[in-house]
């Protein structure tokens, strides 16, 4: 009682003065526009002073979600890019999430969270901004088995940043974590530090997505040249994945194994 | 006592709503009149019902021009700093000794001046909601403070103050 007493009581001037004083600011605010506009000003600087400290809590929260919407409006810029090339170049690409790895010294493979539902096929191509990670082997209708380019089956079409040397990939069985590029002619000028990239021949994955860079080169003494590549994308750390379909590779593919 | 608050209370505003609104439509400064009731308010009474007094005198004037609370705002800012401000000049004052029908005329023309200046800065503050107005726009609320202290000074010499008699009669 005697705290209300000091509180109040003995203060009874002020908080009439504080009570009339806001009936009178409530009334100004209600009918006086330079009045609402110069308060609710002062309000918005205020309440972003408080949530300054708060604000980077929430976007820690909000991590994962800004994410999604950064790889979605990556992919249809994408597939924007992708889309707009000189036929027949026409890419639809879509985003995955990786469920499970399972990497070691033999077959490499990953198992995304989109299938058949979502418009995935067999020998897709699966790639990150980093770049390739390797191709589409079996589908489900709600998961898909990618094969990591360190697998002994998956074998891609690609070149050099120096114009007119193509090769292929492959891997051997042997727990490296390099992979090869074969088929380079002997007189290429090739050294450690160029970049490969996807030829886009193949039509499994659009051109000049970046696969790795040479780290050492093997002359074949008169077969050509082997490359040993260190891939870019590092399948241990990466989340989220594109995923190419070009529609005529079947075609494709198709024409090339007619005799 | 309180008769004479009343009637100071209902001059002012009457005056301020049927002459001095009016008035206003032909100069830039539109004179707060009513805000002399607030002014001579008498010292020795409660605070309380001076502040309350002084919300109906600048609500009153507020539903004449239709700002709002603006007026009543700064009669009640000004009602709550009026012992403040006087006690820093005259000891009498802030000990409720002396009333305002009393003062010396050297006293009472101080008193209506910063009053006058002091209502007529609250004014503009609560209008614009900003208190940095007062720096922009500091020779209009002088010279708007001028006019009012005129008006307010010729109504308290005529009507008020008393020792315009006590000296003639002497």
């Amino acid at each position: 009682m005697s705290v209300i007493n000091r509180l109040f009581f003995r203060k009874i001037n002020f908080w009439i003065f504080a009570f009339l004083m806001s009936v009178s600011l409530l009334l100004t605010y209600r009918s006086n526009s330079v009045f609402q506009f110069n308060v609710n000003n002062t309000m918005l600087e205020i309440t972003g002073i408080f949530n300054k400290p708060f604000r980077k809590w929430k976007d820690l929260l909000r991590v994962k979600r800004n994410y999604e919407t950064l790889l979605k409006e990556n992919t249809d810029l994408l597939n924007k890019k992708f889309g707009g090339q000189a036929p027949p170049s026409s890419f639809s690409i879509t985003s995955a999430r990786i469920v499970s790895r399972h990497t070691g010294a033999y077959k490499n493979f990953i198992i995304l969270d989109k299938g058949k539902a979502d418009g995935i096929h067999v020998s897709d191509g699966v790639w990150t901004s980093e770049g390739a990670v390797g191709v589409v082997s079996s589908v489900s209708e709600h998961f898909s088995k990618v094969f990591l380019l360190r697998h002994p089956t998956v074998t891609l079409s690609v070149k050099l940043d120096k114009p007119g040397h193509y090769g292929f990939t492959n891997w051997k069985m042997n727990g490296e974590k390099l992979i090869r590029v074969v088929d380079i002619p002997v007189e290429a000028d090739v050294q450690a530090g160029d970049t490969v990239r996807t030829s886009g021949m193949s039509l499994i994955f659009p051109e000049n997505i970046p696969v790795g860079h040479v780290v050492g080169v093997v002359d074949t003494e008169g077969e050509g040249k082997v490359l040993k590549v260190r891939p870019f994308a590092d399948i241990d750390r990466i989340s989220y994945v594109y995923i190419g379909f070009h529609p005529r590779r079947e075609e494709l593919k198709k024409i090339i194994n007619e005799p | 006592m309180n008769l004479k608050i009343v009637i100071n209370f209902v001059i002012a505003v009457a005056l301020q709503v049927f002459v001095f609104n009016f008035a206003g439509n032909f100069t830039n400064y539109l004179p707060y009149f009513g805000l002399i009731a607030v002014i001579l308010f008498p010292f020795r009474l409660s605070k309380s019902l001076y502040l309350l007094y002084a919300f109906a005198t600048g609500l009153s004037i507020d539903l004449s021009l239709g700002t709002g609370g603006v007026f009543a705002g700064a009669s009640v800012g000004f009602a709550y700093l009026r012992d403040f401000i006087i006690s820093r000049f005259r000891k009498d004052w802030s000990e409720r000794k002396t009333e305002l029908v009393h003062l010396s005329l050297n006293s009472l023309i101080i008193y209506i001046i910063m009053s006058s200046l002091l209502l007529t800065a609250l004014v503009y503050m609560l209008d614009a909601a900003s208190v940095k107005i007062v720096f922009y726009t500091w020779p209009h609320i002088l010279k708007h403070a001028a006019i009012n202290a005129f008006f307010y000074l010729v109504f308290t010499l005529i009507f008020v103050w008393d020792n315009v008699y006590k000296t003639s009669v002497k």
